[in-house]
């Protein structure tokens, strides 16, 4: 009994220390790449104050590789990105937005995985492994805690035909991703039924999530009738007066990471891709930012962002499907 | 003999070459972004996919219900702006001209301030303030009044047109003025000696001798109004209120980028102006024979109010404290606080300069300020210094076809920013120049753009310098070159440093081309603002603000003394 425990012992620790040097020499390899490329351009949407930290903590780990910065909303970013490529500039080494994985049909990023990525909640992984989960993003209810009384909070969407929040509601406008996902969940007549008696109370429309917290926060707008997750934890950790209510099944949207086929700093990126999502990567993005982790050995702060929810992994839609998507979302929210 | 003849002979083909790459140059500017333009909106599959020749982007331009809708809201937000502005802006260059309000100096130059603001930064002051549950002054309504529900709302078309007018007038305020300041007043005179009362003059005499001046100039208001993107992006869009210049925004920036679509908004919008400005330049030019016969060497009378100048003055108080200061206060009061917060005594406890810190630390920030800078001093001196050449060959020479120089120069203004950049993206996408990317591409946006301020500054100076200097000059052998650049360019300094000026204040705020056209290491700063803004980092934002306002508030104060120093007159 005690030689097979020995042996299943000798085993994980073969598995778990073989790896490791090779992931070190693979590792010393990207850092001293890295460090003569001396630069990484990074492509991203995450807010530029809660980047910056990001980027000095990086910089601080890999002294020599400097971090500069573009930020837009993700459908922009994937145009910028098309954009560059017709026009023949190859600038970008590593993109992290939702929206990335468009650039798969086009054939920009390359098929890499970062040693780091075996830490990832399997569920996450992109199937094809060209792109790496960096961060999720959850689809909840945002709320402010001033404005909305204790026994107000709403339960469930149907809550948010209340009349009461006539004038009272904002939404992100460009949401497909819950959109869809409530759709597939609930049936899409019922939902779209749904959908039409929220809209009757007039949801101000604004663009970016980041916006719409802030506005949350402020009072501008009470409730959000979705937001991420991570944004209200990270107003939270501001002293914002705001709070989120999430509704099984809770519409999840992986943000994925991606290197340039055409990367000019191919090993900075890498490197910087494999800090990111490594536990240390991932704790520092928590405790910055209040990002929500793709690591099995990493909790969100607060636990209860994702701890027993029942997560339902969103699908993206690309081409004729997103036009259709996006002209009913429109339709819908818009009344356009 | 021989000798001489050919440094004759290689001089004339210097002078050639300089005027006639100059000429080959703005012809570039001015053409291929409309050329391209209009090849872009016929191409499918310009991004994504193989390009080739269609109406498609036509057909779904102008089935789209929504075009039509796009059309009526475009015009109802233009002609709103020009008519609010020009009520604004005219009076105010009244009281300053015309009547003898105490303070009526001090008023013209807060007017000229109010310009130099960026218009996205007051644009978000104006949402800071006006916002219906957080907005100050909708707070202080309801707290006065004891409301129950917020009065105003800046998401509406009232929100619009107030918040783009209150930045728009002082072009307004600057036109009337030189109007007013060079208007025959004999029939004002005479209708006074005839017992009419001030108001009755203003109305029967004043207002009709200035009549082409006021339709030429709420045309030119309204052509303005209609290429507007702050405002219709920051205000418009939340509100559900989408103009042509925020459909073509999205339709260029969404995924997957529908540029030939956007092209095809843009052809329609691009008529608009070029009408417009058609139209302006033919009223202008009759207006310009109608003051040639009728100028006075004498100023316009000034009025007497009586008891009324200090009611008025009070009033011009309070107008700025509204749209100037008030605004100003607003992004102060927001950039010290951690995140958008309704401005309520209790916020003023939490007060940090924490987003000081992170704006003055963080290098974006940083490297746009200098790629700003950079840009408006480039772009200012490669326009006056192409205009001034071309406004020389237009107002000196006999030069077979030099109208049509003048009009290449001035196609531009009918060209709004969100055009000129889709029209950017489709030249250096095509052509095998490869700056796209690069802060080049931006430099060529700017300067294109502002050929049309440029020449019409180059050209009025170059009127008023006498030929003789030139002609000494050249009948002492000097080449064209040397004459230029020695005795003519010199003369002209005066009026190249206030275009120069003018070109840098307008490049320093530009957005919706830059918007475009900015790539990782060539933000500026409009588009940072916008930026951050578009990713809620508000209190960002505002501590950007309130350093660039005062950076060019401090800037405009240090040009002020030196051109008064150099004897420099106001334009």
């Amino acid at each position: 009994m005690l030689k097979r425990y020995a042996f299943i012992l000798a085993v994980c620790l073969g598995l778990v220390i073989a790896p490791h040097t090779i992931f070190a020499q693979e590792l010393n390899t990207l850092e001293n790449g890295a460090k003569k490329e001396g630069k990484i351009n990074l492509y991203g949407s995450m807010r530029d104050d809660e980047a910056k930290a990001v980027h000095d903590a990086f910089e601080k780990k890999y002294t020599g590789v400097k971090v500069y910065y573009f930020r837009s909303s993700e459908d922009k970013l994937v145009t910028k990105i098309l954009t560059e490529a017709k026009a023949k500039t190859y600038n970008f080494d590593v993109l992290i937005t939702t929206a990335g994985a468009l650039l798969k049909s086009f054939g920009l990023p390359l098929k890499w995985t970062p040693p780091s990525a075996s830490g990832i909640i399997p569920d996450l992984l992109d199937p094809d492994g060209t792109t790496t989960p960096v961060y999720i993003n959850t689809n909840v209810i945002q709320y402010n805690t001033k404005l909305v009384a204790k026994t107000d909070v709403p339960k469930s969407y149907e809550d948010l035909t209340n009349p009461k929040w006539q004038g009272k509601l904002c939404l992100e406008d460009s949401d497909f991703e819950w959109f869809v996902g409530l759709q597939k969940y609930m049936g899409k007549e019922k939902a779209l039924d749904l959908f039409k008696r929220i809209a009757a109370n007039k949801p101000a429309m604004r663009n970016g999530h980041g916006l719409l917290s802030d506005l949350v926060a402020s009072g501008e707008c009470p409730i959000a009738i979705n937001n991420y997750g991570n944004q209200v934890a990270r107003a939270q950790k501001k002293g914002a007066p705001t709070d989120f209510v999430a509704i099984n099944p809770v519409i999840t949207i992986v943000a994925p990471g991606l290197i340039s086929k055409n990367a000019p700093h191919p090993n900075a990126a890498k490197l910087y891709l494999n800090w990111f999502t490594s536990k240390e990567g991932q704790e520092f993005i928590v405790n910055n930012g209040g990002r929500i982790p793709v690591r099995v050995d990493v909790d969100p702060d607060p636990p209860r962002l994702t701890k027993g929810l029942k997560l339902q992994v969103a699908q993206r839609a690309e081409g004729k499907e997103l036009k259709d998507i996006q002209a009913l979302y429109r339709q819908i929210w818009q009344g356009r | 003999m021989r000798e001489g003849g050919r440094a004759i002979k290689t001089k004339l083909q210097i002078d050639f070459l300089i005027l006639g790459g100059v000429v080959v140059v703005v012809a570039y500017l001015a053409l291929t972004p409309l050329a391209m333009l209009v090849f872009g909106s016929f191409q499918k599959g310009f991004m994504v996919g193989e390009g080739q020749w269609t109406l498609d982007n036509y057909i779904e331009a102008y089935s789209d219900p929504e075009f039509y809708s796009l059309f009526l809201n475009s015009l109802t937000y233009a002609l709103g702006v020009s008519l609010f502005t020009f009520l604004i802006g005219t009076t105010l260059a009244w009281i300053c001209e015309r009547t003898n309000t105490p303070g009526r100096g001090f008023f013209a130059i807060l007017a000229v301030a109010t310009y130099i603001i960026p218009g996205v930064l007051l644009t978000i002051s104006w949402i800071l303030l006006l916002s219906p549950r957080i907005g100050l002054l909708n707070n202080l309504l309801t707290a006065l009044f004891g409301l129950a529900a917020p009065p105003l709302t800046i998401y509406s078309y009232w929100g619009m047109i107030w918040a783009a007018s209150v930045h728009l007038y002082p072009l307004n305020f600057l036109i009337m003025s030189a109007a007013f300041r060079s208007m025959d007043s004999s029939l004002e005179e005479a209708a006074w000696a005839a017992g009419a009362s001030n108001f009755t003059c203003l109305r029967q005499i004043t207002l009709k001798v200035l009549r082409p001046a006021l339709l030429s100039t709420m045309l030119i208001l309204f052509i303005r109004g209609i290429e507007s993107f702050e405002v219709p992006a920051l205000i418009g869009v939340p509100a559900g209120i989408f103009v042509f210049t925020t459909k073509i925004y999205e339709a260029a920036s969404g995924f997957p980028p529908a540029l030939g679509l956007a092209g095809a908004n843009a052809s329609i919008l691009l008529l608009i102006s070029v009408v417009g400005v058609f139209l302006y330049q033919k009223m202008t030019a009759q207006q310009e024979s109608f003051t040639t016969i009728t100028g006075k060497a004498f100023r316009p009378r000034v009025i007497d109010l009586g008891k009324w100048k200090f009611l008025l003055s009070a009033a011009c108080i309070l107008f700025f404290i509204l749209t100037l200061l008030v605004p100003v206060l607003a992004l102060l009061g927001t950039s010290l606080s951690r995140h958008m917060v309704a401005l309520t005594p209790d916020a003023l406890k939490n007060f940090s300069l924490e987003e000081y810190r992170f704006v003055l630390s963080y290098p974006i920030i940083t490297r746009a300020f200098t790629n700003s800078l950079l840009l408006a001093v480039t772009s200012a001196t490669i326009v006056m210094f192409l205009t001034s050449i071309i406004a020389w060959m237009t107002v000196r020479t006999k030069m077979p076809g030099r109208w049509l120089l003048d009009a290449l120069t001035f196609i531009p203004i009918a060209i709004p920013g969100v055009i000129m950049g889709v029209s950017m993206i489709f030249v250096y996408l095509t052509l095998p120049i490869p700056i796209y990317g690069t802060i080049w591409i931006l430099l060529v946006a700017y300067v294109t753009l502002y050929l049309p301020y440029g020449i019409r500054v180059a050209s009025a100076t170059m009127i008023q310098i006498h030929k003789e200097l030139e002609e000494a000059s050249t009948a002492s052998g000097a080449s064209w070159a040397q004459t230029f650049f020695r005795v003519v360019l010199p003369l002209l300094l005066p009026g190249f440093l206030s275009g120069w000026i003018y070109v840098a204040i307008i490049s320093l705020r530009e957005l919706s081309a830059s918007i475009f056209l900015v790539g990782q290491g060539t933000e500026v700063l409009s588009t940072v603002v916008f930026a951050l803004w578009d990713a809620g980092s508000i209190s960002s934002v505002a501590a950007l603000g309130v350093l660039m306002t005062l950076f060019l508030i401090v800037m405009a104060l240090i040009v002020q003394m030196w051109q008064r120093r150099l004897g420099i007159l106001r334009e």
